[in-house]
């Protein structure tokens, strides 16, 4: 007679039975042992040992005291994302460290200088956006006057149409858009500017528009700009902020006239009608930012007055001049591109003239100083300096493009400022038309 | 990218499960760690909770930043008065509370409201706001809400940016203020953990809300309660009547798929809601006693384990599971010794027991103390397919402090047990090592072989061993031949390349037992089974 036992362990560990009464599959310790459901590793009715236990970490400080796994998306991945300008096989420059720059050509193109009617070529904000893991803009596939200028995303795989812009009720007879000429998101909501033909004298035609992108549908905010009844009048929206849960509109006659720049507001899908802020700013806008409870607004040179950035005081509501450029009116000047950064607020300073200017200013609350001189650090053309186009602030560095002046060159590039004060110049020699933001992906 | 979350030492990281690499996280300005009071996690829409050790409640975002999770709210009103300007008519009332917003402009954080301003009246005059509060927390903006002339509660105003500018005025007229009041905001308070004195013991994640319980010793039997996917508002309590009857009170909480168990020392109460909903309506919420006694109740907060809608945890003298079927003991049949005894393990450390669940071995992992030991040196595993108990197990490479388990980006289930030595380590490696280099002791210990007859003396002839065939080592068998108290015959070595071998005769005894030792670093063995041949009386002595 033979004793077999081809099931050892098949019934676990029993230590309430008596001695005697175990079957053949218990045990009274099993220790390091287990079953494993893989006749390659055991099968069912073989006793195996147990795995290891892995370092999978280094030493960390300490005891680990607590752990948990989180099956997410945890890693993020941001992009700068800068357009380039012509109508080459390449349409954006990116950079995931703001110092190594390459091209690309999947993205779609952002619109060219030649779609924009700003006098100059720098009245309008020009800024694309980013909206949760999208970066959205002003495609290029449209001719100016005859088709309607598309909006479009890259989620840096997909490049995308999402909608053209429908011809505006102040728009000169079926004539489509010029171009979206600002956007920004602000209470989840992506925001846009629109410049429509059309209008008289300064009122010229524009719209506000809000994007819906997960039906793709658009809607305008409160009324029209332009000349038209019920419209408003004193320019078209070329600069958007968003500020005490309104929205502040900057906006643009293409003109040097003094003391007409006209800021208005509304609180978007309650109000029908813009209200007016202020309508005798020195210049006229084209740059926004909130900084330190207050509104910020840069305004262009007039004919009677240099340059500005503005505050728009929160206790008082109205407006007075914080900055103040010394370069003079006879030639092109702005104050442009404003963004908080450290705690601080920055704003390019450009005048195009007898002697060019071209500063980023910096305003600590109480001061402003020359934070760059960047024409005297930075290749700047000797006929037009480039203009400052988008910035913006990406792990603890702030970034400013300074774009070509015409479509094709290749002078632009791009500064970049970290948290001690150093500027470097990171990109060069690319044709950048302007437009700078930063693309968030997720794996 | 699945990742682990891990608090080593005082410090809380981010760690690749791929990788290993492990980032720390920076927490929020004035935050510490406790190393005497175990993390207590939770997940609620992608972002993870985390209470009892922090000195606040913080909260970490998907990409790893670290906030607490709910600021604490402005102690003060804004300070309201009649402006210079024109615009509003009749009493208005001021408040304002902290938010974080993300770069969408979206709220993420949200305090509790401030006390509401005293009530100022206007005659075609703007309101003068100053003093709006700063947060001590790090957050993006101030919140304002204002009344409608006359009314009483608050609409949502404006945003004041960032933490420094104190003033604005305002003639915002009532018709374009928010269409609704945030009603819900009158009533969200600051949890335990927010301010000092207290802190959240336990928490978790069930029906889209998060469920906390104070350290507060009057409090123990209260759990609070968050709004629906939002790990700030916390405007809702429930008791687990009756209060007061224990010191711990709530010790653990157990989310089921219909029920959340709230699990005291003495018993089991259970928050029902409705199997055809996705949340749970606080209006019509109760909370019954499902059932046990001392025993039923649960000893350790960590030893919790829901695995297919079963609830398991660890009790004074055994293991519990609830299911649709209620309470069951699932060891007082097998291995009740191991609970109800000072022979295996330290009962008094019980409470620092935890568990995990080891998802490709289908089995829940209970780490416990060593008798004598005053660390969780011990792990007793219950498979799930045949409900049969294994263990103790142990590791010569480190002391378990902790484990978890999760599912990564490839839907793969992984396991882990952290040590203490700030290690964390995977489960089910193939390579049979602990650690760098430590072997793993497999050690068991067979039944008594009696053929029915425990009275007659036997001859135990050869033994065979039949196991998988290894590329190398050995298996040490040891004989145990005679009567209950039989020493240890002579060793005997199984080699592991042979798939079967034919070994020695045992000897002659009334009872035999065999138990099984391999502890070679890197070798595998899979035993499936032994015979021993012949087997015949010898007759009664």
């Amino acid at each position: 007679m033979a004793l077999t036992n081809y099931n050892f362990g098949g019934d676990g560990v029993n230590l309430v039975k008596d001695k005697l009464q175990l079957g053949p599959a218990e045990a009274t310790q099993l220790q390091n042992a287990e079953l494993v459901f893989d006749e390659a590793r055991g099968g069912i009715g073989a006793l195996s040992k147990r795995g290891g236990l892995a370092a999978l970490t280094s030493a960390l400080a300490g005891t680990i005291y607590g752990m948990l796994g989180l099956s997410l998306k945890t890693t993020y991945t941001r992009t700068l994302y800068a357009a380039l300008g012509s109508a080459g096989a390449n349409t954006w420059r990116k950079s995931t460290d703001g110092t190594t720059w390459t091209n690309t050509s999947s993205p779609l193109a952002h619109g060219v200088n030649s779609k924009f009617t700003d006098a100059n070529g720098e009245r309008d904000a020009r800024r694309a956006t980013a909206f949760r893991n999208v970066i959205l803009y002003q495609g290029n596939s449209y001719t100016k006057g005859t088709d309607k200028p598309p909006l479009v995303l890259w989620d840096g795989t997909n490049a995308l149409t999402v909608t053209s812009i429908p011809i505006g009720p102040s728009a000169t007879t079926n004539t489509p858009a010029y171009a979206i000429v600002d956007m920004l998101v602000a209470n989840g909501k992506v925001y846009f500017a629109v410049h429509d033909p059309g209008g008289s004298g300064a009122n010229l035609a524009g719209r506000v528009m809000s994007l819906d992108l997960e039906t793709g549908t658009i809607a305008q905010v409160a009324n029209a700009f332009g000349s038209g009844t019920g419209e408003v009048t004193g320019g078209y929206p070329c600069c958007l902020c968003w500020y005490q849960n309104q929205l502040f509109v900057g906006l643009q006659t293409n003109t040097t006239t003094d003391a007409i720049g006209k800021v208005v507001r509304c609180y978007p899908d309650i109000d029908t009608t813009w209200t007016s802020d202020v309508s005798n700013l020195s210049g006229l806008p084209c740059s926004m930012a909130v900084y330190a409870g207050d509104l910020y607004v840069g305004v262009q040179s007039s004919s009677a007055s240099n340059c500005k950035v503005y505050k728009r005081s929160a206790t008082t509501e109205t407006y007075a001049a914080s900055f103040t450029s010394a370069a003079g009116t006879a030639g092109s000047a702005f104050c442009g591109s404003l963004i908080v950064f450290n705690d601080e607020l920055y704003a390019v300073e450009y005048f195009s003239g007898a002697t060019d200017v071209v500063h980023v200013k910096k305003f600590d609350g109480s001061s402003w100083t020359t934070d760059r001189d960047v024409d005297a650090n930075d290749p700047i053309d000797a006929t037009t300096p480039q203009m400052p186009g988008g910035a913006v602030v990406l792990s603890s560095k702030l970034y400013i493009v300074f774009r070509v002046a015409t479509d094709g060159g290749t002078n632009g590039f791009i500064l970049q400022r970290n948290t001690s004060g150093t500027w470097a110049r990171v990109d060069s020699s690319a044709n950048l038309s302007g437009p700078l933001v930063v693309l968030v992906e997720r794996s | 990218m699945a990742t682990l979350i891990v608090q080593g030492g005082t410090s809380l990281y981010r760690v690749n499960t791929t990788t290993g690499a492990a980032t720390a996280l920076t927490l929020p300005t004035g935050v510490t760690l406790s190393t005497s009071r175990k993390p207590r996690f939770a997940v609620l829409n992608q972002w993870v909770v985390l209470v009892n050790s922090p000195s606040k409640n913080l909260c970490i975002d998907p990409e790893g930043t670290v906030r607490v999770m709910v600021p604490t709210a402005p102690a003060g009103p804004p300070i309201v008065a009649a402006g210079s300007g024109t615009g509003l008519t009749g009493a208005y009332t001021f408040w304002q509370s902290f938010v974080v917003k993300n770069s969408d402009d979206e709220l993420l954080i949200e305090s509790p409201l401030s006390p509401a301003s005293a009530s100022v009246t206007l005659a075609n005059q703007n309101a003068s706001v100053t003093k709006v509060a700063r947060s001590v927390d790090d957050i993006t903006a101030r919140r304002i809400y204002r009344s409608l002339s006359g009314g009483s509660l608050p609409y949502w105003l404006l945003d004041i940016e960032g933490n420094s500018a104190e003033a604005f005025i305002n003639n915002t007229s009532d018709a374009t203020m928010a269409l609704l009041p945030s009603l819900t905001l009158t009533t969200n308070i600051s949890p335990p953990g927010t301010l000092p004195g207290s802190r959240l013991k336990l928490i978790c994640e069930w029906r889209s809300r998060l469920w906390g319980v104070s350290d507060d010793p009057a409090l123990v039997d209260t759990v609070y309660v968050s709004e629906t996917n939002k790990i700030y508002a916390w405007p809702n309590t429930v008791v687990a009547n009756p209060t007061g009857a224990d010191e711990q009170g709530v010790v653990a909480l157990a989310p089921r798929r219909n029920q959340l168990g709230l699990l005291k020392r003495i018993g089991v109460w259970a928050i029902e809601a409705s199997s055809n909903s996705t949340g749970v309506s606080l209006s019509s919420l109760s909370v019954r006693f499902v059932g046990g006694s001392e025993e039923a109740g649960c000893a350790a907060p960590d030893s919790v384990i829901v695995v297919n809608n079963k609830a398991y945890w660890m009790g004074n003298t055994g293991i519990w599971e609830w299911s649709d079927e209620g309470l069951k003991n699932i060891t007082d049949e097998t291995v009740k010794p191991w609970f109800a005894t000072d022979d295996y393990f330290n009962r008094s450390r019980f409470p620092n027991a935890f568990a995990r669940y080891n998802k490709l071995r289908q089995s829940i992992e209970f780490h416990v103390a060593a008798a004598g030991s005053s660390t969780e040196d011990r792990w007793v595993s219950f498979n799930l397919v045949n409900r049969r108990w294994y263990g103790p197990h142990t590791t010569a490479a480190f002391t378990p402090s902790h484990a978890t388990q999760l599912i990564d980006a490839n839907g793969l289930p992984l396991s882990f047990v952290g040590g203490t030595d700030g290690i964390v380590y995977q489960a089910n490696s193939a390579t049979f090592t602990d650690g760098a280099s430590s072997a793993i002791d497999f050690d068991c210990y067979g039944p008594f072989h009696s053929e029915n007859q425990p009275d007659l003396e036997k001859y135990w002839g050869e033994l065979s061993v039949l196991s998988k065939i290894e590329s190398g080592g050995t298996l040490t068998v040891t004989p145990y031949v005679g009567r209950l108290n039989a020493a240890a015959g002579s060793t005997i070595s199984h080699d592991l390349t042979t798939g079967r071998q034919r070994l020695r005769r045992l000897g002659d005894g009334a009872l035999c037992r065999l138990r099984f030792q391999q502890a070679t670093n890197a070798q595998g063995v899979a035993l499936y089974g032994y015979e021993i041949n012949p087997v015949f009386p010898n007759g009664r002595r």
